[in-house]
């Protein structure tokens, strides 16, 4: 969740790749979540087809096509009442900047990138000291002295280049992604994370059909260091999942640090068709598969804990317009397990003669299992009424999955939930002058929750950690949101403009009843977002 | 031997130099233009290597310059913001239009790799394009470029000590770093810091500016200002003086430039640089204008650490014919401060304190060249600056005194009524140094030939260094002590100190003979340095210190496969010596009070306390220079774009200067028991009284610190790879260093014997001795496409040997012990077991503490990407420790551990405009 407001200003310039070359395509605003969009953002996720539609205007039949370079800068706040996820805080507020571009050199290649900087603040961030915590969950470390503000800052770049071998496209990739945090209280701490993906792709046709595939290893590194200055003696709490703990007390220096590290790889075969006419049925299919190898290490080198993570995803697009009518119909799907692994070390003597002692490893165990999955069926369709103006319509559900299980003892924290919702969205092109208007509902539905863990009703940090996160997956809820985009067309197609959005979101009901005298029974998130941007 | 050689060398060189003017020489004359605007370009330079002659152009681009005749000759020509060109010439050339191409990453030329030129020393030039890629943030960040150097810290808070040809670092060679500015000398040798428990110490202020025999703060110094870095790691020209370890020479921007912003951040550092360079008019010349701004963190969780640094600086330059002599004529002025000085942490707001520290530096120097190639003198230069820098620390402390402490009021030896200090009390202390600094310089230069194949440069010149200090020092309130204990300095102001007056003359000469494929290069150095203006008992005063420098090399050229192949093998001798700076001359003195008395009742009218108080005087009068001798020889080998050099060397530093703790004895009378009950307040005479004896110690100045560096540097090149598109530069140096004490080692075991302390001090035969070894290979695969405006590189560093070790040099048993009358007896193993009363002197240390610390192969990569998106906006990042192989190992306590190093990123946008 977390991870998903620190980029959520990267995503929003995502979308911002804009302007209408034809009319199927009369928006400022690609999003990847909307069928008619999503089908673009899958097809350049592989460098040799960013190059194949760059020298191939035929290829892009049927998409959306967009700006290609873009400079943006934003805000973006958020605050929470009531209960909220003790590593995100109830109030962030991230202000950035971005730029993408991208360019075609005759008999050469394409070369595309983008760069972007984020300054973010997140208040009553408790219990967490990692960036980005999920990817290494259940696996977290903090200390028991209270919620401080959390300032965080990413700065990433991405680019690559295509080119073509007569009729076979391939393409690099490398994405590299930095994000430092801080907390200026004590116990001062800080984390390092860095995200390094590389990325081959190949792309060919046979026929009418295009075949791309694509290879992408990547490598996670985060290292915490923490520095008690005021509390002598600071206990550190190594989280391996259901709020349970192992501590340790602070030695000499107050000190404590861990490096975690992820080590993975991504493969993906898309296959699309391609279009002789704009009206033409299209289909387009993707499958990826996706491993990642977590390890932590403490500063006395220990590798405490690990965990290995399958994800397999699929998604099929189908449209087909009918004069001035499009339809769209998007099914994408994945499903992830994770298993972990906790390491026994015992404190051995070494040298007897000179009383030395050295950590070594005694046993394994293998007791953590958390499985996710994630499905969405949405129908659009979309009306160009004119030439100037079009209505979008969308519904769609989304089906939700979380379990977590733990062997001995025997523990499981399950959440199951349908999300519902409709988009509805108008667009008009005047002169000079563009404007969009978005509004979404959502409904958020429980299937079945369970929560069966022994925690005793005074074990607050436990309850934090576990049963917070549950009842928010859990929760019966509404959201709302709104969304206005104006542009400006300057000379020779550049185009300055703003972007404002709102969303609501609210409990309307905490589904479990227990013995825990903890969780709000109200719960609401309200979310602003502006930014400028210029297209060229 | 050396100095005679010198001297006949210098004096048979003069004396056929002015008899060798009739030999020929040709002028060359030009223009150099800018290929897209055909204007020309002012101050653009022109340097030619194999003579070591250069000129610079005047306001319309125009140059002209004599040389003794040659067969060919090869123009180096360089302005800012352009690119660099080489140019061959034959014998007989016309005027010459150059043109030179805006820097673009889309030209070929376009190199980021530091500059070997130099046949006979290693100095290493680091150019514009290679210091704008490097992305730096202080001048400490360029030196990565160099063989040896390895990846530090990514930040310019921690006033890191400059470490050169070293494993690991000291004081003695950061203190003897030589950092000049367009050739004007940066000092803080006029910097005292004198107070109880930060006497001398350079990391007083470890998050600010205050600091003191360390050498210069090269985070004060922008590389926004600098055009270009030339390091001379080995042995530095005789014109160089007062410097031990090595030289920093920045060159700052001038000239005619668009109007350029720079703006870099990191997780640590935010930086912003505005600056231009205007032509005024053809007659009133150009002016650059620079300034940056800098706020910086040691750690991103800690905001007392915050750096920040505003620098300006404004560059004028300007040519005018007088006759037929062309005068250069700069002037300089720079500002640097501090900004956002208070600094903060929870210790401080908990506590209610401030803590502030403020640093201004202005500097104005002037610079004149004549050329005006008269028969005995082609060019006289003269170089006059003044710096005035004001570097303050205000602490506003509280201080929680735990036990009884005196306030120490006395200012004469003896007893002395004294008065408690209370437990808790708010003091403030503050520390100000104003060194103002005078610098000039006369240079003179002659360079001609002997015969066609033989010719030669000479330069003599002097110059005078003043630095005196205006400032107050140490403040502090005796009576508040803000770090109570029983040793106490009554400082004196920084302003009563007398100045460092130091004069110095050199006479620097090149030989160069060259015939067929043969060519002998000899640079011959003698420079001469006084220290005037010092107490007549002061071993340094008026002495004249003589610095020999040689240096030789031979050079065979001839094909290899149709290409110029050049080796080149060179040796050369130095003695450089570093003076002490105005700290180590005039500590202040320490007084000591021993409480004597204690009588503390409730009631404070009955209160007695006295003290006995002793004076020290750590002055060392014997304090001498710091001697660096150096020795280097190596080999350099060109080919079709391939180089190859390695240098080996050696560097003896046996004077480094340091506060030494040193042992005395000392004896009052003390009083315990009262010999009656008394009523009102009582009288030492109401108590029973003996005679203590004891020993004390306090710090003094001396040249004990002793650094030998061994070591072998290489690097290799290899010239663009088409397939790859890249070039590679691998760089590495193998050092040994030993660090050592040069004095005894003299330990008193912290213990008590019928409740007193221990009586005996012991001394050790032999120094405490640090062996330090480091091996590391610097790969660099910088992958240019022009047709893209795209450069990027891997830069891989692999650290194959790093191992450090405590000697065993220091006897288990003392060879003499002191006792507290002060006497020194000799005394053997045997006698110590024998006598328990020794048996404490035995210095026995776990066995683990020698074992070497050795750490295992390791590999860190950091990639750099830079892209040019239009001729004006340049866009950079970075990431380093992306890949980061350090295996786990056992250190010298058999604990196993890992070196980690945590990912660091960063951005930066050049635009010119």
């Amino acid at each position: 969740m977390k991870k998903i407001i620190c980029t959520t200003l990267l995503l929003w310039s995502a979308c911002l790749l804009t302007y209408a070359q034809n009319d199927l395509s009369l928006s400022l605003k690609l999003s990847p979540e909307s069928p008619d969009h999503k089908g673009l953002f899958s097809l350049r996720e592989n460098p040799a087809l960013i190059h194949w539609m760059a020298n191939d205007s035929t290829f892009s039949l049927g998409l959306p096509s967009f700006h290609k370079n873009i400079i943006r800068s934003g805000i973006y706040t958020t605050k929470t009442q009531g209960d909220f996820l003790f590593h995100q805080g109830n109030h962030t507020l991230a202000g950035g900047a971005y730029a993408s571009g991208e360019k075609h050199y005759t008999h050469l290649g394409t070369l595309y990138g983008s760069a972007s900087y984020v300054r973010e603040y997140n208040k009553d961030v408790s219990l967490n000291y990692a960036i980005n915590p999920m990817d290494y969950y259940p696996y977290l470390v903090a200390d028991s002295l209270g919620s401080g503000k959390v300032r965080k800052e990413t700065y990433t770049v991405k680019g690559g280049f295509g080119f073509n071998l007569r009729k076979t496209y391939l393409g690099v990739y490398g994405e590299y992604e930095g994000i430092v945090s801080s907390k200026q209280t004590d116990p001062k701490q800080s984390a390092y994370n860095s995200w390094f993906r590389m990325n081959a792709g190949i792309a060919t046709s046979f026929r009418n059909q295009i075949f791309s595939a694509y290879i992408q290893p990547e490598l996670n590194k985060q290292h915490i260091s923490v520095g008690g200055y005021k509390h002598a003696s600071v206990k550190y709490f190594q989280f391996y999942g259901f709020g349970e703990w192992s501590h340790k007390e602070s030695k000499a220096g107050y000190n404590y640090g861990r490096m975690m590290s992820i080590k993975g790889v991504k493969s993906n075969i898309t296959f699309k068709r391609r279009l002789n006419h704009i009206e033409d049925f299209n289909y387009q299919a993707s499958l990826s598969y996706h491993f990642q190898r977590m390890d932590t290490e403490e500063n006395t080198y220990k590798n405490l804990f690990q965990a290995n993570t399958h994800q397999l995803y699929g998604e099929i697009i189908l449209s087909k317009r009918f004069g001035k009518w499009s339809t769209y119909l998007l099914y994408s799907g994945d499903y992830s397990i994770r298993k972990g692994t906790e390491s026994i070390y015992e404190n051995k003597e070494v040298s007897e003669e000179q009383s030395l002692y050295d950590y070594t490893k005694v046993g394994e165990n293998q007791l953590y299992k958390l499985t996710q999955s994630h499905s969405n069926f949405t129908l659009k369709a979309t009306n160009h009424f004119s030439n100037r103006q079009a209505i979008e319509f969308s519904l769609g559900s989304k089906l939700l999955y979380y379990k977590e299980t733990y062997l001995s003892p025997e523990k499981e924290i399950m959440n199951s939930i349908v999300q519902p919702f409709i988009d509805l969205s108008y667009k008009l092109r005047l002169q000079k002058h563009q404007m969009e208007f978005y509004s979404k509902w959502e409904s958020r539905l429980p299937l079945s929750n369970t929560f069966k863990t022994p925690i005793s009703s005074d074990n607050f940090m436990a309850l934090q950690q576990s049963y917070i996160p549950y009842l928010i997956r859990g929760e019966s809820a509404q959201a709302f949101s709104l969304q206005a985009i104006h542009a400006y067309t300057l000379k020779n197609k550049q185009r300055i403009g703003t972007t404002i959005g709102l969303s609501y979101y609210y409990r309307s009901k905490k589904n479990h009843e227990s013995a825990y005298q903890i969780g709000y029974p109200n719960r609401q998130q309200t979310t602003i977002n502006m930014s400028l941007f210029y297209l060229f | 031997m050396n100095l005679k050689f010198i001297l006949v060398h210098i004096l048979l060189f003069i004396t056929f130099s002015t008899q060798a003017q009739t030999t020929q020489k040709i002028t060359i004359k030009g223009k150099v233009m800018d290929t897209e605007t055909k204007q020309g370009i002012p101050f653009a330079s022109i340097y030619i290597a194999d003579l070591y002659q250069g000129t610079g152009c005047d306001m319309d681009g125009n140059f002209q310059l004599s040389i003794p005749v040659k067969k060919s000759i090869v123009l180096q020509i360089n302005s800012l913001g352009y690119a660099p060109k080489k140019l061959e010439l034959g014998k007989k050339s016309g005027f010459l239009y150059i043109e030179l191409q805006p820097q673009s990453i889309e030209l070929d030329e376009f190199t980021v790799t530091a500059n070997y030129q130099d046949k006979i020393g290693g100095n290493v030039k680091i150019g514009q394009e290679a210091l704008e890629y490097i992305q730096p943030t202080s001048v400490t960040d360029a030196l990565l470029l160099l063989p040896g150097s390895i990846t530090g810290s990514n930040n310019m808070q921690a006033r890191n000590n400059v470490s050169f040809r070293q494993s690991g670092n000291d004081l003695s060679t950061a203190f003897g770093m030589g950092v000049t500015v367009d050739g004007i000398p940066m000092s803080n040798d006029g910097n005292r810091v004198q107070m109880s428990g930060f006497t001398g110490n350079s990391a007083i202020d470890p998050n600010g500016n205050s600091a003191v025999n360390a050498g210069i703060d090269l985070r004060t110094l922008s590389t926004d200002h600098i055009e270009s870095i030339t390091v001379t790691k080995g042995i530095a020209s005789a014109k160089e003086g007062n410097l031990s370890s090595g030289l920093i020479q920045l060159h700052s921007k001038k000239g005619e430039t668009p109007l350029r912003f720079r703006t870099k951040l990191d997780p640590l550092n935010k930086l912003l640089y505005i600056g231009k360079g205007f032509k005024l008019s053809d007659r009133l010349g150009t002016l650059h204008i620079g300034a940056d701004i800098v706020q910086s963190a040691a750690d991103v969780r800690e905001i007392k650490s915050a750096y920040n640094r505003i620098t300006t600086q404004i560059n004028y330059n300007n040519v005018f014919y007088w006759g037929e002599s062309k005068i250069n004529f700069d002037q300089k002025l720079s500002f640097v401060s501090s900004f956002n000085n208070m600094k903060s942490d929870e210790e401080i707001i908990e506590n209610q304190e401030k803590y502030k520290t403020t640093y201004q530096r202005y500097t104005w120097s002037t610079r004149l060249e004549a050329t005006l190639n008269k028969p005995i003198i082609d060019k006289i230069e003269l170089f006059v600056s003044a710096d005035f820098s004001k570097d303050n620390l205000f602490h506003d402390k509280k201080v929680f005194n735990q036990g009884i402490s005196a306030i120490q009021s006395s200012l004469v030896e003896g007893e002395s009524e004294g008065e408690y200090l209370p437990k808790n009390y708010r003091t403030s202390y503050s520390i100000e140094n104003k060194p103002r600094t005078t610098y000039a310089r006369i240079n003179a230069n002659k360079s001609g030939n002997f015969t066609s194949h033989l010719n030669y440069t000479i330069e003599a010149g002097g110059t005078m260094h003043r630095i005196k200090n205006k400032g107050k020092g140490s403040i502090v309130d005796p009576t508040r002590p803000p770090f109570p204990s029983s040793s106490f300095i009554r400082p004196r102001p920084n302003y009563a100190i007398p100045a460092l007056v130091n004069m110095a003359y050199y006479l620097d000469s090149k030989l160069r003979y060259e015939k067929e494929q043969h060519e002998f290069i000899s640079a011959l150095g003698l420079r001469g340095t006084q220290m005037f203006n010092l107490p007549q008992q002061y071993t340094l005063h008026n002495k004249l210190l003589l610095e020999p420098r040689i240096q030789f090399s031979y050079t065979l050229h001839h094909k290899a496969k149709g290409k110029e192949m050049t080796n080149t093998f060179r040796a050369g001798f130095g003695i450089e010596n570093k003076l002490p700076s105005a700290d180590y001359l005039y500590p202040d003195k320490i007084y000591q009070d021993f409480i004597v008395l204690n009588a503390y009742f409730e009631d404070p009218s009955k209160r007695l306390l006295i003290t006995n108080t002793k004076i020290h005087n750590p002055e060392n009068p014997q304090i001498r220079e710091n001697k660096n001798k150096k020795i280097e020889i190596g080999w350099d080998m060109a080919w079709n774009g391939y180089n190859f050099s390695l240098s080996a060397f050696q560097e003896k530093m046996a004077g480094g200067i340091e506060y030494f703790t040193k042992y005395i004895p000392v004896a009052y009378t003390y009083y315990d028991k009262l010999k009656y009950p008394v009523d009102g307040k009582p009288s030492k005479e109401d108590f029973n009284s003996y005679l203590k004896k004891d020993f004390t110690t306090y710090n003094t100045p001396t040249n004990s610190s002793k650094v030998v560096k061994k070591g072998i540097e290489y690097r290799i090149r290899i010239p663009r790879i088409e397939a790859i598109k890249s070039e590679i530069e691998i760089n590495g140096a193998y050092y040994k260093t030993l660090y050592t004490s040069g004095v005894p080692v003299m330990f008193r075991p912290s213990i008590t014997e019928n409740n007193k302390p221990y009586q005996f001090v012991g001394i050790y035969d032999g120094f405490d001795k640090t062996y330090s070894e480091r091996f590391n290979t610097n790969l660099w695969i910088n992958t240019h496409i022009p047709k893209l405006k795209l450069i990027f590189t891997n830069f891989f560093q692999l650290i194959w040997i790093r191992s450090s070790r405590l000697g065993k040099n220091v006897d288990v048993y003392p060879s003499h012990y002191m006792d507290t009358d002060g006497i020194i007896t000799h005394i053997t193993p045997e006698e110590i077991e024998a006598d328990p009363r020794f048996h404490s002197m035995k210095r026995d240390f776990l066995s683990a503490k020698y074992n070497t610390n050795r750490l295992p192969v390791s590999m860190v990569l950091n990639l750099k990407l830079t892209k040019e998106l239009n001729k004006h906006i340049r866009l950079s990042f970075f990431a380093n420790n992306l890949l980061d192989i350090n295996p786990i190992y056992q250190n010298n306590y058999l604990k196993t551990q890992r070196n980690w190093k945590a990912p660091f990123f960063g951005a930066e946008i050049i635009m010119n405009l």
